[in-house]
């Protein structure tokens, strides 16, 4: 529908898209939040949810965790802890950043918890099928020259499509910092993939 | 850093969620949580029941409907029944019954502060909104700050024990002068201390000699947090990871605290900072039992709750942030920073219990910076500046920084003396040199600089040495206006290479 209306061209044109565009964004953010507080006693709306976040909920607590098996068990405790939220604002609050920032939380809770098994490991859980070890290992070495924020920083902007601001409130620091740690990691990132080539 | 336009690599972002989806595919744990989340299995045989009733064709009213119908019963009741005196008198006892919490909080602060010590806060609302960090870091505004009520105040009473504050607390907002008629809503944080509590609590010598040995532990902390979590420029500023320059302070919150099991005596870091390009402060509390205080409730006069809802309507201008504060790690021998305490300096002013605006500035123009709002924190205030700093390159021969009080328009100056901590060079200064000749020494700021030639012969140049009485590095600074230069020298080094130019 959106692009439709692109089509359209002309400057009246225009402005009717950037209307549209935005009401359809309100639309899906306060969608999210009335599944968020829906939840708590409804499966379907919990399978909705679990539905459009379980990736980025995952690639969260992957970035924190880097373990494939630990982060099977974020998403799952996420979104058990979602159910049991008491105080969230359908019509202010920020859905998606409230599901990341509670992933976040479980994340480094989780990682704090089982740090000193996971360090003792030899070999990190990169899951049990071929392809899911192929894929752990490319994003393990891939992130693995970045600090923790960094890679946090990389993974909600590039895998949970967040905004910087949206970064910042999730990370709990200043946007500037939030733009500056991105940039840094993506130059860190292109010096490896020159190394590489 | 203003810039939006962060320049992505949108192939790698493309690959790394890609692969990140590959990954997360295989992810499928909705039986798990569903398990977890809605435990019984009475859902089914809710199902079966409900099945059952269908088929026997019963009609099974919900608990929705029967509200409904409640509801509208009373409704119709209301409409039929005369407005009669005693119908007005039972609407006024359904009235009486909302106001009766908001009464009774306002009620107990009326005893409270006539039995027991409070200390008594009276300000804008919007200003307790905006700064309720700095009256409290502990815990914030318990009224909606969102709306235009610019005449709106707040009178915040806090309990105190020989001159520390608790956590009982109270506070009202009201208009215009505060009398019952005008109380908009009152909030309580449900606490209260028995004679008992406090009886407990260890004000003796000795507790207070070890109470000071652990103030002086926790200012160490305090300005390990700050070496942890910032940097400093090469402007002599201090700066964030991301290099933004900023201004960083820090207090000590000496409260005591009392939960459901324990009464104890807290000293809360708090470190806050403001960065240069923007007016929102971030901030950050630090401490073993660093408790935030719940405001158990806040009602307006009609008993509905005036708590803020969200961050939209707190208006607070401090943004939480989560600093690095690792305790176990040792603290690091070489330092960045050093510090001054503005209430400490020999100019300052005496502090009051109200928030203070600083207005600090190395030149004319001074950036804002807000205080904390009681004396004692006041009195426990740092702010941290580079050990590399200005006043060290500054060609005045007494730079200072200069502090205005808003508030009041008092100023007053730091100086070179005021500035602490084990990194800080302090300079004093040399008269200018009259006789000899600039044969002996090229004056090239880029070049080193030996000052085992001595400073006496040389004409026209203001120098400034490190203090000669302590120990460690000195610093040789020589300027002749448009040129300028400084020299590092080490204990036992005579000669070191310059380490930079001036700016």
């Amino acid at each position: 529908m959106e692009a439709d209306i692109k089509t359209l061209g002309g400057g009246d044109g225009q402005i009717i898209t950037v209307f549209t565009q935005k009401r359809n964004k309100d639309d899906s953010e306060s969608s999210v939040n009335q599944l968020i507080i829906d939840c708590t006693r409804s499966k379907e709306c919990l399978e909705k949810l679990y539905l459009m976040f379980k990736d980025s909920v995952f690639a969260v607590a992957y970035s924190i965790t880097q373990d494939y098996h630990l982060s099977e068990d974020c998403v799952a405790e996420t979104f058990v802890r979602l159910t049991r939220i008491k105080r969230f604002s359908a019509s202010k609050g920020d859905g998606k950043g409230f599901i990341l920032t509670v992933a976040r939380n479980v994340a480094l809770e989780y990682r704090r918890r089982f740090k000193r098994e996971v360090a003792n490991d030899i070999i990190q859980n990169y899951g049990d099928d071929e392809r899911t070890v192929e894929d752990s290992i490319y994003i393990n070495q891939l992130l693995k020259e970045l600090n923790d924020k960094q890679r946090q920083t990389v993974v909600l902007k590039c895998c949970a499509d967040m905004t910087f601001k949206q970064i910042a409130k999730v990370m709990k620091c200043p946007e500037s910092t939030v733009k500056s740690r991105y940039q840094k990691a993506i130059a860190i990132l292109k010096v490896k993939a020159g190394d590489n080539e | 850093m203003k810039n939006d336009d962060i320049r992505i690599d949108p192939e790698f972002e493309k690959e790394l969620r890609n692969k990140m989806n590959s990954l997360s595919a295989g992810v499928n744990c909705f039986d798990k949580i569903t398990a977890q989340a809605f435990p019984e299995s009475e859902t089914d045989y809710e199902m079966v029941v409900s099945d059952v009733e269908n088929v026997s064709g019963r009609f099974r009213v919900t608990p929705v409907m029967k509200i409904v119908a409640a509801a509208a019963a009373v409704v119709a009741c209301l409409a039929v029944i005369p407005r009669t005196s005693a119908f007005q008198s039972f609407l006024a006892n359904v009235n009486e019954n909302n106001n009766s919490e908001f009464r009774s909080i306002i009620r107990e602060i009326e005893d409270e502060t006539e039995i027991n010590t409070y200390k008594v806060y009276d300000m804008a609302l919007s200003d307790y909104a905006k700064y309720n960090i700095m009256y409290n870091p502990l815990c914030k505004c318990p009224f909606r700050a969102g709306n235009d009520d610019t005449d709106a105040r707040v009178r915040l009473f806090v309990r105190t024990y020989n001159d520390v504050p608790t956590n009982q607390m109270y506070a009202v907002e009201y208009t215009g002068e505060y009398k019952n008629t005008n109380f908009i809503a009152a909030a309580e944080t449900d606490v209260r201390f028995t004679k008992e509590d406090l009886e407990a609590l260890d004000f003796s010598d000795e507790g207070i000699t070890a109470f000071s040995i652990a103030e002086q532990m926790t200012n160490i902390e305090l300005d390990n947090i700050i070496e942890k979590n910032f940097y400093a420029d090469r402007y002599g500023e201090v700066t964030g990871e991301n290099g933004t320059q900023l201004t960083a302070a820090s207090y000590i919150y000496d409260s005591i605290y009392k939960d459901a099991d324990h009464v104890n005596r807290n000293l809360s870091k708090v470190v806050y900072f403001k960065n240069f390009d923007e007016t929102e402060y971030y901030y950050d509390v630090k401490g073993e039992n660093a408790h935030e205080i719940d405001w158990k409730r806040s009602l307006y006069t009609d008993g509905t709750s005036a708590m803020p809802t969200d961050e939209d309507e707190d208006g607070s201008m401090f943004i939480k942030i989560s600093l690095d504060d690792d305790a176990d790690a040792e603290s690091s021998e070489e330092t960045k920073f050093g510090y001054y305490e503005p209430y400490n300096s020999y100019e300052s002013v005496a502090a009051d219990d109200v928030l203070n605006t600083f207005q600090i500035g190395y030149s004319a123009e001074g950036r804002d910076f807000v205080t904390p709002v009681s004396v004692k924190c006041k009195n426990s205030m740092k702010i941290y500046i580079p050990n590399f700093n200005f006043m060290i390159y500054s060609s005045q021969w007494d730079p200072t920084i200069n502090i205005t009080i808003a508030e009041t328009g008092i100023s007053f100056k730091i100086h070179d003396s005021d500035l602490k901590g084990s990194g800080i060079m302090h300079t004093h200064h040399d008269t200018a040199l009259e006789n000899g000749s600039d044969t002996k020494f090229d004056f090239n700021p880029t070049l080193s600089f030996d000052p085992s030639l001595g400073f006496d012969n040389f004409e026209g140049f203001k120098i400034k040495v490190s203090d000669d009485s302590v120990s460690g590095p000195k610093v040789y600074f020589f300027s002749d206006g448009d040129l300028s230069g400084y020299q590092l020298v080490n204990d036992g080094d005579e000669k070191e290479s310059a380490d930079e130019t001036a700016p």
